[in-house]
């Protein structure tokens, strides 16, 4: 009876607390027409969801052939947002469309085929411009964008605003378009790009449409392709260098499971607590997962367990969890690995046939806080016009980690320190800014906050750690009694052998010189 | 007087038996009837899938069916799809085994279906082509003696190669039977030269060349026996004597050459990387007192030694095996010849690594898998013990020491130099050549186990030291025939 009771109790306290997340979590629907691997739009999907994710929004992700009649309404969207990747080809279904022109919800259409309905509620008129290149100006940035086939841009625009300019290059035809528009709750982006000034000012028109709070926020330095097998030497210098500089950074580092007890991890983990002392806060990056299975989930479970206990005995204390976005839209990697931490940092997806879902769910999961990571190199725009490095007024509307890769060799190093000294911009401060984590690994929590550690609501100071030159012992195989019978043979066999031979040896040269004997004359 | 009676009977029974039945259809008889049972009739037997029979399948036009699970190593799986439309797959590899499973699934099409493919239509092509391989085998052992003791001969073919461990091969996809095909064609034709069973050699010729090609092409861990091969074709110089043939000898050993250095130049990528990686992490770092100072010594970053123990497709790994990291600092940072420098330097490591392979030298049956149909009834992954006493024996009686493997086979040179040298002073081509097979099968049971080590570490060292079995079965075999039929250190003479 008491167990009924209890059981009663939690699920009705799981009834409670349900409902009550959910109905603080916004979803969008992003409903794309293809993947269009060939262009690799597919990556443009990935940087919208991690966009969106970032300014924690649920998102879920169809193609739009899969729409059912009633979805928008059916699952409470907030907003919908229209990718056309793949415009020669006309993916549509008029439920979607129908659906979508009675949502009254935000709505955003990114790339061509802007119908009637959408045109009318953004209050613009659109045209088709052929074979023409752009200068994208924004916040008085320019960048030359790449020659385009054939792109829909605004030619009258009565209400809103227009996020950025479209210039063309020819200077008889001085004709200017609107990049993102933005009337109400309804936008509209011609085209959508990764990086550079597009990229931002893209960032911005969705943020402003979305977000509720839309600020700007400083971005997060963040060292990537930290591994326990990377150049440690390097690791060092580099965080060195930023101490000096005064630059807080973050680095999302990869861990092990295995041979923990090697001299070579205890090394990794002096470079870490190195990297904590000097202003740098760590995310632990997922693992690398070639195939799964059912039992893919406890296991991942387990090595995540195993590799948190093992940074944390060491005082490495991981603010958050990295990870490549797709392992956020699944279900087994999401609660697995990704549940740790209310902190995650989300790293461009690979290559397509690189991605190995567990269980895909197309649905991304929030958190208190969760970086969109963006290469340093793709700001670095010096060729195509302004090089957004040297602007000190850059806007990031979303928290956003500028990634830069640890480098492997010493003219990499050097070529690091440049690039960080020459940028001119402010970077994010978890010390000084309200950057508070928490991180529960079974009965332990661990915290991060305004520069300090704790371990289960108790201040820790982070030693240099002294590099343990243990003695490597070999684990004894194990043996079975009958192994020492097999062994013992094994040698019977080997020293008879060896005896029938030195017999034969001598049996051939008696026997040669019995042989010749016959032969010899007596 | 009834003993007498009965003695006389039985000896009339025995002539009668050995008028009509020569020892090699008795051996093919009795290994029909053995290997018939295990592999066609329901519920078959076989090798379940280990994860590389993709390799084939894709390239064959073959398909895991609906309802199939992809990774079975559980249960052998005996139906496939046969791709109908155009084939985007290519070939993962370089391989004489497609031509045995086109053969097959051609069959399958006329007799069987145009859609389904019935693994048991591989296993009756290979049955086919292994009956007569038992039968020149048997002949090669007896040839010319008609004595009692040739039945004694034919049983113990039939006790060694009928043994399950290698014929449960022919109802999968691996790649093992036809090594085990072309080692004993090669063989076979090769004694038979010797003793000159044929009046014409060309068709016998043709046969050891072809079937060592095939044996060589078949994987690339087979390329180095290129190199024993040769010996062995050379040999087949004491046998003739016109100018012309012995050119073509010297041609067809240019080719036997030549397939080798294809089959290793050939090795795609993907294959060197991984071999590459175990060899590293499966083999120096696993045995290495210390593996840091081993890569540091080798000019190879220190920290890599994390990775000891794991293979290449390993999952939960810090960064994938193919990143460009991985490949710049670590995989091509080395290859064979760093890793027998090391092993050079640590002959105590690498004599551990040798016992591992020696270890495995006589395990024939692959443990890993199932050999039942899911429809048996049987529990997953479960062994057939049926006709393996052979195997099980070897496996757990052959000293598994590689000092052994050494003192064994120079024993067996030694025995067989002896009647070389009066094979030289006689010029008697058969005792040149016998010994020129012993050296050969030396060379491919030693290199077979060190190429093993330095190629892929442990990694699935049984199936790579495969050859070690049969070619020992092989030279037992020889040795207890000679012996049977006195002729070791004499002449062959027709009784």
């Amino acid at each position: 009876m008491r167990r009924f009771l209890i059981g009663l109790l939690l699920i009705l306290g799981l009834l409670w607390v349900v409902p009550a997340q959910a109905a603080v979590t916004p979803k969008v629907l992003l409903a794309y027409d293809s993947q269009n691997i060939n262009e690799q739009a597919e990556r443009k999907v990935d940087s919208v969801q991690r966009l969106l994710t970032s300014l924690n929004l649920e998102v879920h992700t169809i193609a739009i052939d899969q729409y059912h009649k009633g979805d928008l309404a059916r699952y409470d969207f907030q907003g919908v947002i229209t990718m056309i990747n793949w415009p020669q080809m006309k993916f549509s279904s008029h439920h979607f469309v129908k659906d979508r022109q009675q949502f009254a919800g935000v709505k955003l259409h990114i790339g061509p085929q802007l119908v009637a309905d959408e045109q009318q509620a953004l209050d613009v008129q659109v045209k088709t411009v052929h074979h023409q290149q752009f200068y994208l100006t924004a916040n008085r940035h320019q960048q030359l964008l790449p020659f385009s086939d054939s792109i829909q841009v605004v030619t009258q625009k009565n209400q809103g605003r227009a996020i950025g300019t479209l210039k063309t290059q020819i200077p008889t035809q001085q004709s200017q378009y609107p990049y993102g528009v933005l009337n109400g709750h309804n936008g509209f982006l011609p085209f959508y790009q990764r990086k550079g000034l597009s990229f931002l000012a893209a960032s911005q028109l969705i943020s402003e449409l979305f977000g509720e709070q839309a600020g700007q926020q400083a971005p997060l330095l963040t060292l990537t392709h930290v591994t326990p097998v990377s150049k440690l030497k390097y690791l060092n210098q580099v965080s060195q260098f930023l101490y000096q500089q005064g630059i807080p950074f973050a680095v999302s580092a990869t861990s092990i499971q295995v041979n923990t007890d090697m001299p070579a991890f205890n090394r990794y983990m002096r470079a870490l607590q190195k990297i904590e002392n000097r202003n740098g806060i760590i995310f632990l990056q997922t693992p690398e997962i070639y195939d799964t299975t059912k039992k893919t989930g406890p296991k991942l479970g387990k090595v995540m367990y195993r590799q948190l206990t093992d940074l944390t005995r060491h005082q490495v204390i991981p603010v958050g969890i990295s990870t490549v976005n797709y392992w956020n839209q699944d279900d087994v990697y999401r609660a697995r690995a990704l549940d740790f931490s209310d902190y995650v940092l989300l790293l461009a997806n690979p290559k397509a046939k690189a991605k190995v879902y567990a269980r895909q769910s197309n649905t991304g999961g929030v958190y208190h806080r969760a970086y969109y990571a963006l290469p340093a190199r793709s700001l670095a725009t010096v060729k195509s016009g302004t090089d957004l490095t040297q602007q000190s007024e850059l806007q990031f509307n979303v928290p956003t980690a500028v990634t830069i890769s640890l480098p492997s060799t010493k003219k990499g190093v050097a070529s690091l320190k440049r690039q960080i000294k020459r940028t001119r911009w402010n970077w994010y401060n978890p010390a000084t800014a309200n950057f508070k984590t928490n991180l529960q690994i079974g009965n332990q929590a661990f915290r991060y906050q305004s520069g300090s550690y704790f371990v289960n609501n108790q201040q820790i100071v982070i030693p240099a750690m002294q590099v343990e030159q243990k003695k490597q012992s070999q684990p004894k195989p194990y043996k079975a009694a009958m192994n020492g019978f097999f062994d013992f043979q094994s040698q019977v066999l080997i020293v008879f052998i060896i005896i029938v031979l030195v017999i034969l040896v001598v049996f051939f040269f008696i026997g040669r010189r019995v042989y010749r004997n016959m032969f010899r004359r007596k | 007087m009834v003993i007498q009676q009965f003695k006389s009977k039985l000896k009339l029974g025995y002539s009668w038996f050995a008028r009509h039945i020569s020892p090699a259809q008795f051996a093919v008889i009795l290994a029909a009837l053995i290997i018939g049972w295990l592999l066609f009739v329901p519920p078959i037997h076989g090798y379940a899938d280990n994860g590389d029979f993709y390799r084939v399948m894709y390239s064959n036009g073959l398909y895991h069916r609906l309802g199939q699970a992809y990774n079975h190593n559980a249960y052998v799986v005996q139906t496939y799809g046969i791709m109908r439309y155009f084939n985007e797959h290519q070939a993962t590899l370089f391989s004489s085994q497609p031509l045995f499973v086109q053969l097959a699934i051609g069959l399958n099409k006329l007799f069987y279906s145009r859609t389904i493919f019935d693994i048991r239509f591989l296993g009756l092509v290979y049955y086919l082509f292994y009956l007569g391989a038992l039968y020149l085998l048997t002949e090669a052992l007896t040839f010319p003696a008609k004595r009692s003791q040739n039945y004694l001969v034919a049983l113990a073919v039939v006790f060694v190669f009928a043994d399950s461990s290698l014929t449960l091969y022919f109802n999968s996809l691996f790649a093992e039977p036809v090594m085990l095909l072309g080692m004993l064609y090669a063989f076979s034709a090769f004694l038979l030269l010797a003793r000159g069973r044929y009046r014409r050699r060309w068709p016998l010729m043709l046969t050891f060349f072809v079937s060592v090609i095939l044996l060589i092409t078949v994987k690339q861990q087979n390329a180095p026996l290129a190199l024993s091969f040769a010996i062995m074709s050379l040999a087949l110089l004491a046998l003739v004597q016109k100018r012309h043939n012995r050119l073509f000898i010297y041609l067809a050993t240019l080719l036997v050459l030549g397939s080798g250095v294809a089959t290793y130049m050939l090795i795609t990528k993907d294959f060197n990387d991984i071999n590459g990686y175990q060899t590293m992490t499966r083999g120096v770092l696993l045995k290495s007192k210390n593996p840091e100072k081993a890569l540091s010594e080798g000019g190879i970053d220190r920290q890599f030694a994390l990775l000891k123990g794991t293979t290449y497709y390993q999952n939960y790994m810090p960064l994938s095996t193919r990143s460009a990291y991985m490949q710049k600092n670590l995989i091509q940072r080395y290859n064979f010849t760093w890793v027998l420098k090391h092993y050079l330097r640590h002959p105590d490591e690498f004599s551990t690594m040798l016992n591992l392979v020696a270890k495995d030298g006589q395990l024939t049956q692959v443990k890993a898998v199932g050999d039942y149909v899911a429809a048996s009834g049987q529990p997953k992954g479960a062994q057939t013990h049926y006709f393996t006493l052979y195997s099980t024996m070897m496996g757990a009686f052959f000293p598994r020491k590689f000092a052994f493997y050494v003192l064994y086979t120079f024993t067996l040179i030694l025995v067989y130099a002896f009647s070389a040298y009066q094979g030289f002073k006689e010029h008697q081509p058969e005792m040149i050549m016998r010994f020129s097979f012993v050296v050969a099968a030396t060379t491919i049971i030693l290199g077979v186990m060190v190429v093993a080590i330095v190629g892929d570490g442990d990694a699935d060292l049984a199936k790579h030291v495969f050859m070690v079995a049969i070619t020992s079965d092989l030279l037992l075999l020889l040795l207890g025939s000679d012996i049977a039929n006195h002729r070791l250190w004499q002449p062959i003479v027709s009784s």
